[in-house]
């Protein structure tokens, strides 16, 4: 693989937003950034879940979620169970970026980053994070910690280049403060809070510049906090004022963080020159922070609550040679940063990382390898052996910092407390993480756990049933909402929203609605309400309230993407293309990284009658998600039906077979149409079934229902068939159209008389002990019922990835042994045909009116 | 270590006018980094000959309007 970069300089701003730089960038007040910027690509970097920085830097350093690096927290206990510490880096399981640079060569150093406390031995000088904490006043000794600095014999130099908040003076408060004569100091200490967030970061940027200047180097990572402790400390009187913040406060504190952001520029300035123009730069944030409206007037008072204030994007910059020039960077996560870096390199990039490479910055495409792991290549990495056991006892600093900027509970000196605490909010955290990673078992699990042993923290509930709901455990959600309502004997907005989502699955609209209000009623606007408001007049057809609720989220966040994304579907199903065309653009100029926004742009073209342009945003669509099926679909029918072009239409039928991950046998057909014992049928002759058996038995089906819970939600998840791969699922006919486009579906669909199926359902609510009209015929029902067996009939047979047998109910009673014969042909000789035939018992055709064929 | 001679070091703005660094120093010479924190101690040194690690500096952070307190680190 070819080598791109000579050498790369990672720069992090912990918190760095475009929405508070931007506006600096445009009055000139940021002219180094404008530079880097201008001469390379910009974009937004997505943050993961929890938004907790040690586990993002972490992240960021190794391409890989918190569940496979191993830190989830700010916080560990000790490794002899008492008391706590700051995480360590020899809490991390796997390699970091560094590491493998170290293997290959390259001389890497590596400054401040979060967690690198001790210091790796790697091949360059690693200086950790405790290294700026001043811990004493400026009379005391400030020994420099064991384990600070890599290699040890540099530590004093490098102590010599800390600065003590007490050693700034006036000249380096005025640009922030500029009044600050007035503060009395005594009563007010935020001018000392500022005094420290300079002193760390120049320390910090001290070190990095003696090693850019003195030390061959081929990789550098320099990590600065300062702008998110800027932030939590003075956001909140950041321009514009709001109502609550004092005149006083705001108008003493509201340049703190411009000048933060000014005083970054500066120094991006001397590391830019220092790294010289044929070095790759990469500037990052880990996630961004809210200077608007969004800010929050209070902060939750949980551990970790300051990240309630953090936004989900942060920032990326890369230029260097080989990127591209005041371009854009779309759909880039914080996981993609340590997986470029390797291809910079020219190094491969392993399939156990979580990230990809951001081709979009490079001029031409990079040569791209893959290995299986990075973690079993041999060599000298400069990391801890794993067996260090690593005891610091300095760490009070750190972890005081930590306290004072509320990301943790201040326990005195209850340790037993302090450990059972830190261990559940790191267990919360790595609940969390394995959500975002779309782990929801493993998630769940630990929710479950930390549920039980605290049934008052409601946290933990809420994203417990949050987490059943959207695998479609409706029920278990249910069960968990109705015992925290039980448990928690106060109102809770949160609560409310929840619930109302919940019942938004639960297909009960009016009531969520009802909910959504009070949640409205009780605590004004939470973050994006008003699109629950939209969804739940979406589902119930209300589309100009839907309208004018997304209007209402519209004003209050105007770059809400999803609110923009209902606008469009809003106007898409009122058939103005014209303005659903401008609200999917919308979207997709917010978030480029949003397929689905990408193909109702295409949708809405191709109804415009726009079909190339309609192609493009299909294609668009295609690479963003190459196994999206209907786009490739769409493409094959414009150029084959609407501007005659068959032969190109064939390249893109070829790549169906690629994209399928697996099939999935379904039986399906009316509710008491003959599925159960369709389902018994195919294991009797040897199928595999996946089911739950949540739904026992019972009188109107003896032998069993062989349903799963997680199809009732399939219009809203459909992770779960991931594991119906191979196996045979039901699935009532109404949610067939409901199935995604990357499995290919073998579907045996039961026929059965649909004034036999209605009596056979009203004789289970009679014996469910539900009142039931037996007197006259619900003609109603029965013309739904046509409709819908028509509508899937026609869906089935466009559906390229879906082979469908019909199968008359009726017949398999007379003649099963034949019906089976048929079964086994359609599965390619493949079952038992006499044990299906066997299966069958006649005795449960209780409601018979006779044959009735699909229309 | 090198550690770098900055007496005979010259500081100059953007416009090439000749910087004198202040006593106080400037978070312009900080963001030069370890160069322009160590030309702003050695300058210090010079006009109060004293050395940053042993003197107290209460007497000065008075004069520049700033007071620190122990309980701040």
């Amino acid at each position: 693989m070819k080598r791109i970069a000579k050498k790369v300089l990672l720069i992090g701003w912990d918190g760095a937003d475009w929405k508070f730089l931007m506006p600096l960038i445009d009055k000139g007040m940021m002219p180094n950034l404008q530079k880097l910027i201008e001469g390379g690509s910009m974009g937004r970097l997505a943050t993961l879940d929890p938004p907790l920085s040690p586990m993002l830097w972490t992240s960021i350093a190794t391409g890989k979620r918190p569940y496979k690096h191993g830190i989830h927290g700010f916080t560990q206990p000790g490794s002899d169970g008492n008391g706590i510490h700051p995480v360590y880096i020899t809490n991390r399981k796997c390699k970091a970026i560094w590491n493998i640079l170290t293997q290959h060569n390259v001389k890497s150093h590596i400054v401040g980053w979060w967690p690198s406390h001790p210091a790796e031995p790697i091949n360059g000088i690693m200086i950790s994070n405790f290294f700026q904490r001043a811990n004493s006043s400026l009379h005391d000794p400030w020994p420099i910690l064991k384990g600070t600095v890599h290699p040890e014999e540099k530590s004093d130099f490098f102590s010599k280049l800390r600065i003590h908040p007490h050693e700034l003076t006036g000249n380096h408060l005025l640009p922030f403060v500029k009044n600050m004569e007035k503060i009395d100091q005594a009563q007010d200490r935020r001018l000392m809070g500022i005094a420290k967030i300079i002193a760390e970061c120049s320390s910090i940027h001290a070190a990095a510049t003696y090693i850019l200047e003195n030390e061959e180097w081929g990789f550098m990572g320099v990590y600065y906090d300062a702008i998110d402790h800027f932030c939590h400390g003075f956001m909140k009187y950041h321009p514009p004022h709001r109502q609550h913040i004092p005149v006083r406060d705001y108008e003493t504190y509201k340049e703190v963080v411009n000048s933060g952001c000014r005083y970054h520029d500066l120094m991006l300035g001397r590391l830019m020159e220092l790294a010289g123009d044929d070095t790759t730069i990469v500037l990052v944030s880990d996630h961004g922070f809210y200077p608007d409206h969004n800010r929050p007037t209070s902060i939750p008072k949980e551990p970790a609550g300051p990240a309630i204030e953090h936004s989900p994007f942060g920032i990326i910059v890369m230029k260097g040679p080989g990127i591209k020039n005041d371009d854009t960077i779309f759909g880039a996560s914080l996981l993609d940063i340590t997986p470029t870096i390797l291809s910079l390199y020219g190094l491969p990039v392993a399939e156990d990382m979580d990230g990809k490479v951001l081709t979009n910055a490079f001029v031409t495409l990079p040569e791209m390898e893959t290995i299986k792991s990075w973690e079993h290549i041999k060599g000298a990495d400069g990391s801890h052996p794993a067996k260090l056991r690593f005891k610091s006892e300095g760490a009070h600093a750190e972890l005081r910092q930590l306290i004072e900027l509320g990301y943790i509970e201040d326990f005195g000196k209850d340790g037993n407390n302090a450990v059972k605490r830190t261990t559940d909010e790191n267990n919360f955290n790595l609940a969390r993480a394995y959500i975002d990673g779309q782990k929801w078992e493993e998630g769940i699990e630990i929710l479950e756990k930390l549920h039980a042993e605290n049934p008052h923290t409601l946290r933990f509930a809420i994203r417990l049933a949050h987490a059943y709901q959207s695998t479609g455990r409706l029920k278990d959600a249910r069960r968990t909402v109705n015992l925290v309502r039980e448990t928690i004997d106060r109102e809770s907005p949160h609560l409310d929203v929840l619930e109302g989502t919940l019942l938004l699955g639960e297909e009960r609209f009016k009531k969520a609605l009802a909910l959504f209000k009070k949640a409205e009623q009780e605590a004004g606007n939470q973050p994006c309400l008003y699109l629950r408001i939209a969804n739940a007049y979406l589902c119930l057809n209300r589309l100009d309230d839907a309208e004018k609720a997304v209007r209402k989220e519209l004003l209050i966040n105007p770059e809400e993407v999803n609110a923009h994304y209902a606008l469009g579907l809003i106007y898409f199903r009122q058939m103005c293309y014209e303005k659903a065309l401008h609200a999917f653009v919308d979207t997709a100029g917010l978030q480029y990284y949003f397929p689905a926004a990408h193909f109702y742009i295409g949708e809405s073209l191709n109804e415009l009658g726009e079909y190339d342009q309609a192609i493009e945003a299909y294609e668009v669509c295609l690479k963003l998600v190459p196994g999206m099926i209907m786009a490739r679909k769409r493409i094959i029918s414009i150029l084959e039906d609407r501007i005659g072009k068959p032969g190109l239409a064939r390249k893109y039928k070829t790549g169906y077979d690629e994209k399928i991950l697996g099939t999935i046998n379904i039986v399906s057909g009316l509710p008491r149409s003959g599925t159960s014992l369709m389902m018994q049928m195919l294991k009797a002759g040897g199928l595999a079934l996946f089911t739950d058996k949540e739904r026992k038995a019972d009188k109107s089906n003896p032998n069993g229902y062989y349903e799963h819970e997680a199809v009732k939600a399939l219009k809203h998840n459909r992770a779960f068939l991931k594991g119906a791969v191979g196996k045979t699922l039901k699935v009532i006919c109404h949610l067939l159209p409901h199935l995604p486009m990357n499995y290919r579906y073998r579907i045996v669909f039961l026929k059965r008389n649909i004034l036999e199926v209605i009596a056979s359902q009203q004789s289970m609510l009679r014996r469910n002990g539900k009142k039931t009209n037996t007197d006259t015929l619900p003609l109603l029902l029965l013309e739904q019922y046509e409709a819908t067996l028509g509508k899937v009939k026609s869906w089935a047979a466009e559906q390229p990835n879906i082979e469908i047998m019909y199968i008359d109910y009726h017949d398999i009673i007379q003649a099963p042994f034949l019906q089976a014969m048929l079964i086994n042909d359609f599965f390619e000789g493949t079952l038992a045909v006499e044990k299906m035939a066997r299966a069958v018992d006649a005795d449960l055709y209780r409601e018979r009116l006779g044959k009735e064929t699909i229309r | 270590m090198k550690t770098p001679i900055l007496s005979n070091l010259k500081f100059r703005t953007r416009e090439g006018a000749a910087y004198d660094i202040p006593e106080g120093g400037s978070l312009g010479l900080l963001a030069l980094g370890y160069i322009g924190l160590m030309a702003w101690r050695e300058k210090r040194a010079l006009m109060h000959n004293y050395s940053p690690t042993t003197e107290s500096l209460e007497k000065r952070n008075t004069i520049n309007t700033l007071n620190f307190n122990e309980e701040d680190c």
